[in-house]
């Protein structure tokens, strides 16, 4: 397929969604109340109220999580030359999750300071990943042994993450959503301060996409057109973690949008250039939204996590990608 | 070269035994009856030795408050041993079977099936607890089979292990949702659960697991007297006459059951398998005669020792025993995968 049909279709899917996204729910809105309620509000109407201070709210977040989780998978998998990372393989995720946990107990940190423990706990985790691989691999470049490093650096840092909880439970009680990776009511609040992350990290991305695209090619290719590899890598990496951990801190752990909106990118539009970019980033947001929908509305009037609804998803798509990768090997 | 001695009984009966298996087994109990009687010593009011050795004497009675203070001890130690010998067995068994030196049914996702079916049967159906570790050994071993089929005939070691950990991935998630239901206790405790936490244990579980192991751990050391051919592969052991397809889904089968009822009465216990597979390598060769004991006395003193030092180093904290093994385990995973051969 060609960019700009791509473009096209995941931006009309991306609108759809949205429009479904407002009108599905626990109660049905008509698509001509939502109308009302967004350009014509009225705030003592109830259900103009839900469906701006519930829906606009979880969608703005989802839309939000899923663009920067599906850009830092991007640019991760690009650096690294190896599609089966991702923020959450890497061990991202839990390394955040466990220095934000720290954070709280140690220190009783809250709100806004939440965000430098888990950027800290993110790039730990990537150094804990490596230095897992490199074990591992015995010096040789293997894609998979990065991904047994990184889910056994996910295994220790959520052993330390339950250790820690054990310890208090009742402290972590409001915790409990974010843990699992939930978009709640009120998680647009640590949104408003946690945005410029994002813009300013997707903003980089598009600026510096032709040095990236040139480490695709691989790190003496690199070289030879022009760009540091080094540099290129280090600075893309400081890109990367920051994207993932903004949403990291805002919804808590969601898992696999990172890996398979990437995936799904590739597949359609092919991975270098701005317009798979753009893509990726509308298709990550467009995951994160069906994946909301479908935990609002599966089990209805019961709310499911994201997070949950996305790792049984991803998981299996994680499952379908490894196996179709050893395949490959093996023939 | 390996130095045997040889028992003769009467002029008929001439038994070979190995010196260095036999030496490290009985190394291995003595440091284990040492470490039991620690366990039972030590908790957050430490008993003296001389009343735990009475009141292991059934000939002699011993005092109503150390009685009090061990029907609350006993069945936790014993519950550690059994538990440690099951899953350290499941273990190597499934390396013997998968031929990689770093399975383990908590990495395989066997643990996560076992996991699922009791949380599924427990709070969807409501099934009695004496149904548990059936259900637990139902999901085990469907999961065990759906990883080994599809990472069949994919020559790598890290793609079973991987393989297993998506299985395991998409399981979780699907404990989660049930799990999430109840409050930040709850949520808490299936955490602790979910690494594998013996505080919970009573004599039931004790008696439940006891049971199955009198069953399976014997069966186990019979059946490492046929596990030689398949070290050498599948087409090997079929040249010299094992039927490697059929003991191969026996021996998975029997390493879902190890693990079944440990899955409900404690929950998943990564890495032990692992880790005591290893060291019983290390310490007596390849022999699945002689590494099976061994490998039973290592997990059983792993597990023992890791839950006593969880309960009693960081008092008033108590610290599950399954966190502690996970956080060794990741580093024993990282140096086993290592010294692995990476041909495997």
């Amino acid at each position: 397929m060609k960019a700009g049909p791509g473009l096209v279709l995941v931006t009309m899917a991306f609108f759809l969604l949205c429009g479904l996204h407002l009108t599905a729910g626990a109660r049905f809105s008509a698509p001509a109340l939502v109308f009302d309620a967004l350009f014509d509000h009225d705030p003592r109407n109830y259900q103009h109220v839900v469906v701006i201070k519930q829906r606009l709210t979880r969608l703005v977040v989802a839309g939000y999580v899923g663009a920067v989780l599906a850009v830092s998978g991007l640019l991760l998998q690009k650096i690294l030359r190896n599609d089966l990372v991702s923020p959450s393989t890497l061990g991202i995720n839990s390394g955040a999750v466990a220095f934000v946990i720290f954070g709280i107990y140690l220190f009783g940190l809250n709100g806004a300071a939440l965000f430098w423990p888990a950027l800290i706990g993110g790039f730990a985790a990537v150094a804990v990943a490596f230095l897992a691989a490199g074990l591992v691999s015995r010096g040789r470049r293997d894609p998979l042994s990065l991904i047994l490093g990184g889910a056994m650096t996910a295994t220790l840092f959520s052993s330390a993450t339950t250790f820690v909880i054990s310890l208090d439970p009742d402290r972590f009680g409001n915790l409990m959503g974010w843990l699992v990776g939930d978009i709640g009511n009120f998680d647009y609040l640590p949104l408003a301060w946690l945005w410029p992350v994002g813009v300013t990290g997707i903003g980089f991305a598009l600026v510096l996409c032709r040095q990236i695209d040139l480490l695709t090619l691989g790190t003496e290719q690199a070289a030879t057109l022009g760009a540091d590899p080094r540099l290129v890598r280090a600075g893309t990496l400081a890109l990367a973690i920051p994207l993932a951990i903004s949403a990291v801190c805002v919804v808590g752990p969601i898992g696999f949008v990172g890996l398979v909106a990437p995936h799904i990118t590739r597949l359609l539009i092919g991975e270098t250039g701005r317009p798979a970019l753009g893509f990726c980033t509308l298709c990550g947001a467009v995951i994160v939204i069906a994946a909301d929908i479908a935990a609002r509305t599966l089990l209805a009037p019961q709310l499911l996590q994201v997070g949950t609804v996305m790792a049984l998803c991803g998981g299996i798509a994680f499952l379908v990608i490894v196996v179709a990768t050893l395949r490959r090997r093996a023939a | 070269m390996r130095r045997q001695f040889t028992l003769r009984l009467g002029s008929a009966i001439h038994l070979p035994i190995d010196l260095r298996p036999a030496l490290v087994l009985a190394a291995l109990s003595i440091l284990l009856c040492i470490s039991t009687l620690h366990a039972l010593q030590l908790g957050s009011t430490a008993l003296s030795m001389d009343d735990v050795i009475r009141w292991l004497m059934p000939w002699q009675d011993a005092d109503a408050e150390t009685s009090a203070i061990m029907l609350l001890r006993w069945p936790r130690v014993t519950v550690a041993i059994l538990a440690g010998a099951m899953i350290a067995t499941s273990g190597y068994l499934l390396q013997v079977v998968s031929r990689n030196g770093l399975a383990d049914p908590g990495l395989l996702g066997i643990s996560q099936g076992g996991m699922a079916a009791v949380v599924i049967g427990a709070a969807v159906f409501g099934l009695p607890p004496a149904w548990l570790a059936w259900a637990s050994l139902a999901g085990g071993f469907a999961t065990a089979l759906i990883v080994m089929t599809l990472a069949w005939r994919l020559s790598s070691s890290t793609g079973l292990i991987l393989v297993g950990l998506a299985v395991g991935i998409v399981l979780g998630a699907a404990i989660e949702i049930i799990m999430v239901r109840g409050g930040i206790l709850q949520f808490a405790r299936w955490l602790a659960w979910s690494h594998g936490s013996l505080t919970s244990v009573s004599a039931g579980n004790a008696g439940m697991v006891a049971l199955w192991a009198a069953v399976l751990l014997p069966l186990s050391l019979i059946a490492s007297g046929q596990m030689m051919p398949l070290l050498l592969g599948h087409e090997q052991a079929a040249g010299i006459g094992a039927s490697p397809r059929r003991l191969s889904l026996l021996l998975t089968l029997m390493a879902a059951a190890l693990v079944a009822p440990i899955v409900a009465a404690v929950g998943p216990i990564s890495f032990l398998g692992l880790i005591a597979g290893h060291i019983a390598r290390a310490l007596v060769g390849e022999r699945p005669v002689a590494v099976m004991p061994v490998a039973m006395l290592c997990g059983a003193l792993i597990l023992q020792i890791a839950d006593t030092v969880g309960r009693t180093l960081f008092l008033p904290v108590i610290v599950p025993a399954g966190i502690l093994v996970s956080i060794a385990g990741v580093l024993a995973f990282l140096i086993a995968a290592r010294l692995s051969r990476s041909s495997r």
